[in-house]
């Protein structure tokens, strides 16, 4: 699996990067990429986190 | 079923098809996010690394939803206000861009209540539900959506409306050392609005709560708190939180007088605001200028007073900022800063407020700008002279003092500036109405209360007031619509005045 999560970044931003797994509890299950200020993230962490705001704004509006 | 049941049943309904219609929509998706990191944390600022795109004024999410306001946006860092506690919060941890800059709830959902600048309630009166919601920096209106101010504000203040009088739509300074009741003018003003449809905001700047209080007291007391709008930012808050302030107060002032309506703000105090914004200018290290402002502070206050006029369409943001001078010293850099931004200015001093003197406006250092042409015609036929005769007068007492002998013309100016100080004395939360106010003018201008023992002229003026309404209600009522004094009205207003103060004094010498 991290293989080839590093091959596919090493694929796409060159083979000079070096890579650092780490595994974070909060993010529940996912992925997140971070690069210095930049950041993917594909998980239920985040997921949740927007469908708070969702929600939030949506009862705010009636 | 019963009533209860059936409500609750709805409300549940709609709270889950708002639910459902939510799930639907959200799936898991790739989020892109921009992240910054906290270099360092002082009191009321954050340096930030990284944030690449983020954009002056954005508002940006620490942790614990925290916010805070873009200020500096330098090549290799980020400076931000905080507008929340800075307290646990840590080098090293994240901060996220909202996209968006600062906004607050606006409509008619914020009257009679006390909220924080982010329009968050401070009273225990429950959540605030607007339809709306307004950045707190906006542009002022254009010079083509201006109309000139036509419409006079009564603040109830004979002193005030006699010879410094206010317009719907002028920015009136009210300036003064500490303690000489700059608050209790401002105070007494929205008081008397309760009944002219004006909606008051009260924007307190690093006041005291003490102080805050007090005021929303005896707002509550006199029955105005349900016209107006209260926005507290104490002085323990952090100072982006007091510096935001009184924009966000105009914002939902700007609501009411886009509506077409006659608003009336009161930022307490500038003064502060200004050191406010000193203290964040200098944790940002912005270059310090004249009394360690920085450069830009005659803008922050330009910018924000600008935002009060008379609009074409109907409307008006009459704005009375209170300024507090240290020794008297109105040439003081922020006082004179605001002086030439507004349209006059009150003066209270401290020398009248010890003389008990009260309101202790101080005439000759005051001035109104544009509030003469809005006066009613009724005071432009009675207090017309009444600055200059009384201005003179003072200055005339000043040199009698050595007790030299005086002809009598001197003697009789004296008399009747001594007349017209007393008459001008008012106590607080008791704003007279137009007509009261001028009977009163009418009579002592003519001499009529010349005579009259000086420490009897308040009662004499309190006989006067009352006798009004009673005698002459006609006269009252075309006061009132803005119609001129004729010169049989002010007989009869003399007449009346002279009957009234004779009837009582019978009454006097029969029950002694």
């Amino acid at each position: 699996m991290r293989r080839m999560v590093e091959e596919t970044v090493r694929d796409q931003i060159g083979n000079d990067s070096s890579i650092r797994f780490e595994t974070a509890p909060d993010l529940i299950c996912g992925i997140e990429l971070h690069a210095r200020d930049r950041q993917i993230t594909w998980s239920l962490a985040s997921y949740l986190d927007a469908l708070e705001e969702d929600i939030s704004r949506a009862l705010e509006q009636r | 079923m019963n009533r209860h049941e059936r409500e609750l049943l709805t409300v549940l309904d709609d709270t889950s098809a708002i639910l459902d219609s939510v799930l639907e929509k959200d799936r898991v998706k790739l989020g892109f996010k921009e992240i910054g990191t906290i270099l360092s944390i002082g009191w009321g600022v954050a340096r930030i690394q990284g944030l690449p795109n983020v954009r002056s004024d954005e508002l940006v999410l620490f942790p614990g939803d925290r916010l805070g306001i873009v200020f500096n946006l330098d090549p290799e860092e980020v400076a931000v206000v905080l507008l929340d506690k800075s307290e646990n919060l840590k080098a090293g941890q994240e901060v996220l861009r909202t996209g968006r800059v600062m906004d607050v709830p606006v409509g008619d959902a914020l009257l009679g209540r006390v909220i924080d600048p982010m329009g968050r309630p401070l009273d225990e009166k429950g959540q605030i539900r607007t339809p709306e919601k307004r950045p707190v920096e906006r542009e002022a209106p254009g010079v083509m959506s201006r109309a000139p101010v036509s419409v006079p504000l009564q603040t109830g203040i004979l002193a005030v409306d006699a010879m410094i009088p206010v317009g719907r739509g002028q920015r009136e300074l009210i300036l003064g050392d500490r303690q000489t009741g700059k608050t209790a003018i401002a105070l007494d003003t929205m008081i008397n609005q309760q009944d002219k449809g004006v909606i008051c905001v009260y924007c307190a700047t690093g006041q005291q709560r003490s102080s805050v209080a007090r005021v929303i007291e005896d707002l509550r007391k006199y029955g105005a708190l349900k016209n107006c709008i209260i926005v507290v930012a104490g002085g323990e808050d952090p100072p982006g939180l007091n510096f935001i302030a009184p924009y966000a107060a105009t914002t939902m002032a700007e609501y009411f007088m886009e509506q077409g309506l006659d608003v009336l703000i009161v930022y307490d105090d500038l003064t502060r605001h200004a050191r406010s914004y000193r203290e964040l200018s200098l944790l940002l290290r912005r270059p310090p200028a004249r009394e360690a402002y920085p450069g830009d502070i005659f803008y922050i206050h330009s910018r924000l007073l600008e935002r009060s006029t008379h609009l074409r369409s109907g409307g008006s943001l009459t704005a009375l900022p209170i300024i507090e001078t240290e020794a008297q010293n109105i040439s003081a850099y922020i006082p004179t800063n605001l002086i030439s931004i507004t349209d006059g200015q009150i003066y209270l001093s401290p020398r009248l407020f010890q003389q008990g003197i009260l309101p202790a406006v101080d005439v000759g250092k005051s001035v109104s700008r544009v509030g003469g042409q809005t006066q009613l015609p009724a005071y432009r036929a009675v207090a017309g002279d009444l600055r200059l005769f009384y201005s003179q007068f003072e200055e005339l007492e000043i040199f009698t003092r050595f007790g030299t002998r005086l002809d009598e013309e001197t003697r009789r100016t004296l008399v009747r500036g001594s007349s017209i100080r007393e008459v001008l004395k008012q106590p607080q939360y008791e704003p007279a109405p137009v007509p009261e106010q001028i009977a009163v003018l009418v009579a002592v201008t003519d001499g009529i209360l010349d005579d009259i023992p000086r420490d009897e002229v308040a009662n004499a003026k309190n006989i006067i007031q009352k006798a009004v309404l009673e005698k002459l209600p006609d006269l009252y009522l075309r006061i009132m619509s803005g119609e001129k004094l004729s010169s049989d009205d002010r007989r009869s207003l003399l007449d009346m005045a002279r009957d009234a103060l004779q009837e009582k004094g019978k009454g006097r010498d029969g029950t002694a």
